[in-house]
């Protein structure tokens, strides 16, 4: 069945009631909350057929991959055996053929192109993983793009969330389009004010490459992004990731995410709100959550806010308009 | 018909360059060796600081910057505020935000009984409730919030003090409009080659500028007016004056009288180059409005350097720098060296015992009459969006 088809159906049963949508539609209930389920967790994407991706089950690790990449940047004149022995000093046992398939992956396989690869320090861009375990709070953001759905009074509806990957805090916000100014609004007006206030010290963006807000123009939308950046004093790596490399954990964050803002504002567009207050809506709720709402912390209960300011030693003062909606 | 122009700042070039695309000749009088009044640009590799103007919000200006090709950005400034002992501590606190909506509220209620006084781009006439210091006005109607709310803007604009400045200038500066867009944190613009771009842009368009001429008499004959310098006299149908000139230059009693008035502030703008990275334009709370205390101070980054421009009353010497120096610092900021210390003399406006509710009406009633005429940050709120409007307006109407 085509995912509209799916999303009219759950749309129908927030109105209609449940049980008579599913027997004019000739589905059982457990399927309707299946869907509905997929729907709040992963927008409309969730209702597309599911296509399972084949994935070799010894592909190498993405962290092996980031160790391979530092070490070609730091040896270039190293072929594929050499870097093998290093790999072993580190503790991983990968095979030659393993380190030049990365090498070929990544358009390496020549010591020119290391060479060149490794010298070219300026341009912050990578396909590979930050090392999330070193991370601190407020180090690593991770960005994401979730599509609602298409709705007559709200016209497309897409959220847009950078998300802070050690203290979970995150900047939401709601658009019609999918385009690099709503990116450069939602970095501009909310997260580099919230990395301010709270002292972050940014140092990685993990896009996944499934956005097509940066059309066609990727080198454009880079350089502009790495220039406000830099504006505002960051020195920021960006990391350009294919979405089946996610790594588990990074797809619980976003499904838990995603999974709490839908169930909120679900009741609200069926009730035929209007598209600026439902943004307000969505605002109030994220402060509430950033501020307030306890998430547990290896065995602590902390918001996301506390807990950055616990783990950083920091005071918390506000801005005026962290308190304050603020219309976009 | 020829018209000459007193003073090379934004409002008078932006006049000349109205004038000169209607036709009209005119000629610009400037007593220094440079022009841009206010709108001063210093440049250093790739790099440009703004040490007079730095910003304006966006609502008239963006036509001229197309119209001369001036590329901008818009972007969010982003604010902290230092206590006396250099630490962070908040604008307003939680509870105070909860009690400012309802005095945003009451303050448009109250506000709404001037609509004379208040609804317009030039100055006019004042009530007599305006007239009072905005700390005793806002007291007055228990609007304390909305006192700590203002402070910090209006000292750092470079307007004074709240229990100094007129509640009247206060609420021209400061409309409800620009209140609301002061705390939501809306983005300004600002222009990426700095302001100088547009005063340079400006002049390319004007086919008679006078620099280093100071203009001694102005005096009416006939229907002409004289304008004699040091060098040399000339004959205009009408003179234009934009800024405040010194004792009898003006050969007319009643704008003499008006412009004896007429005061400015000193103020003084440290440029520095400091190591820091991510740092934020910061209020210095415990100073707001004191003379000779550093007020604020912004800050930009632009390949790789972080500029500082640190803000006080006062004027220039090493006692009041070295003070300011000092204070940077200990708010936690690594000062490379001084760039510049610079002299203002900003805001023209009536101190308390010189405002009558009928000063900026006789002048307008004057204007209508006589062929000098007073423009510019002289009887408008000195804002480069409201300097554009209010010279705009003027030039519509009157020629």
């Amino acid at each position: 069945m085509h995912r509209d088809l799916k999303f009219n159906i759950i749309t129908e049963g927030q109105k209609m009631g449940i049980s008579a949508t599913c027997e004019k539609h000739k589905i059982s209930r457990t399927i309707y909350y299946r869907w509905l389920s997929r729907y709040k967790t992963f927008g409309i994407k969730g209702l597309e057929d599911i296509e399972k991706k084949f994935s070799p089950l010894n592909k190498t690790k993405p962290e092996v991959v980031s160790t391979i990449m530092s070490l070609i940047r730091n040896h270039p004149d190293y072929g594929p055996r050499a870097i093998k022995y290093l790999l072993e000093e580190v503790g991983y046992d990968i095979s030659e053929s393993a380190v030049y398939n990365v090498m070929k992956r990544n358009h390496l396989t020549t010591k020119a192109q290391r060479i060149k690869f490794s010298t070219k320090k300026d341009k912050k861009i990578t396909r590979n993983y930050p090392c999330f375990n070193d991370m601190k709070s407020g180090e690593c953001w991770l960005f994401w793009t979730t599509h609602y759905g298409d709705y007559e009074s709200l016209g497309a509806l897409y959220e847009y969330t950078i998300f802070d990957y050690k203290s979970r805090v995150a900047c939401t916000r709601l658009y019609n389009t999918l385009s690099p100014e709503c990116f450069e609004d939602l970095l501009t007006a909310a997260a580099i004010p919230v990395a301010q206030t709270l002292g972050f010290e940014t140092k990685h963006l993990c896009f996944f490459e499934e956005h097509n807000i940066k059309g066609k123009k990727l080198d454009s939308f880079l350089t502009n992004i790495n220039g406000i950046f830099q504006n505002n004093g960051y020195e920021v790596t960006m990391h350009l990731l294919k979405e089946e490399d996610q790594l588990n954990t990074l797809q619980e964050m976003r499904k838990n995410h995603t999974h709490q803002l839908l169930s909120f504002l679900m009741p609200f567009i069926h009730k035929n709100i209007s598209f600026s207050s439902l943004k307000i809506q969505l605002q109030k709720h994220i402060r509430e959550y950033n501020l307030n709402h306890k998430i547990i912390y290896s065995g602590e209960f902390y918001s996301p806010v506390e807990y950055h300011v616990k783990s950083s030693g920091t005071d918390l003062i506000l801005p005026l308009w962290a308190y304050i909606d603020r219309t976009y | 018909m020829r018209v000459a122009i007193i003073g090379a700042g934004f409002s008078g070039m932006l006049t000349a360059y109205l004038l000169e695309k209607k036709g009209i000749e005119v000629t610009v009088y400037e007593k220094h060796e440079h022009i841009g009044g206010h709108c001063r640009t210093l440049v250093s590799k790739d790099n440009t600081i703004e040490l007079g103007t730095v910003f304006s919000f966006s609502e008239h200006i963006k036509e001229l910057l197309l119209e001369l090709d001036v590329t901008y950005t818009e972007r969010f400034t982003y604010r902290n505020f230092l206590d006396e002992d250099f630490n962070k501590v908040e604008h307003l606190s939680r509870k105070d935000v909860g009690t400012l909506t309802g005095e945003l509220n009451k303050l448009e209620q109250v506000l709404n009984k001037y609509p004379m006084s208040l609804d317009d781009v030039n100055y006019g006439p004042i009530h007599e409730d305006l007239m009072v210091p905005l700390n005793d006005f806002l007291k007055s109607h228990q609007l304390h919030i909305i006192s700590q709310l203002l402070a910090p803007q209006l000292s750092s604009f470079g307007f004074g003090s709240i229990y100094e400045l007129q509640a009247y200038y206060a609420f021209n500066i400061f409309n409800m409009d620009t209140i609301h867009s002061l705390i939501r944190g809306d983005r300004l613009l600002f222009v990426n080659k700095g302001l100088s771009e547009v005063i340079t842009k400006l002049s390319q368009n004007i086919s008679d500028i006078r620099y280093s001429i100071e203009v001694k008499n102005i005096e009416s004959i006939g229907d002409k007016v004289k304008v004699e310098t040091e060098f040399s006299s000339e004959f205009f149908d009408r003179v234009l004056i934009t800024t405040k000139l010194p004792k009898d230059v003006i050969k007319d009693e009643l704008y003499n009288q008006l412009m004896n008035k007429i005061d400015t502030n000193p103020y003084i703008t440290c440029a520095y180059e400091v190591e820091n990275k991510n740092i934020v334009t910061t209020y210095f709370k415990a100073n707001l409005g004191e003379k000779n205390k550093i007020q604020f101070f912004h800050t930009f980054r632009q390949n790789h350097k972080t500029t500082l421009v640190a803000y006080a009353y006062g004027s220039v010497n090493k006692e009041l720098v070295n003070s300011i120096t000092t204070d940077i610092e200990k708010s936690g900021i690594h000062v490379n060296h001084l760039i510049t210390a610079k002299q203002w003399y900003i805001f023209p406006h009536l101190k308390e015992k010189n405002l009558t509710p009928n000063f900026y009406r006789d002048i307008l009633d004057r204007q209508k009459v006589s062929n000098i005429c007073l423009i510019g940050s002289l009887v408008s709120k000195p804002s480069i969006s409201n300097l554009y409007a209010s010279v705009r307006q003027f030039v519509a109407q009157t020629f």
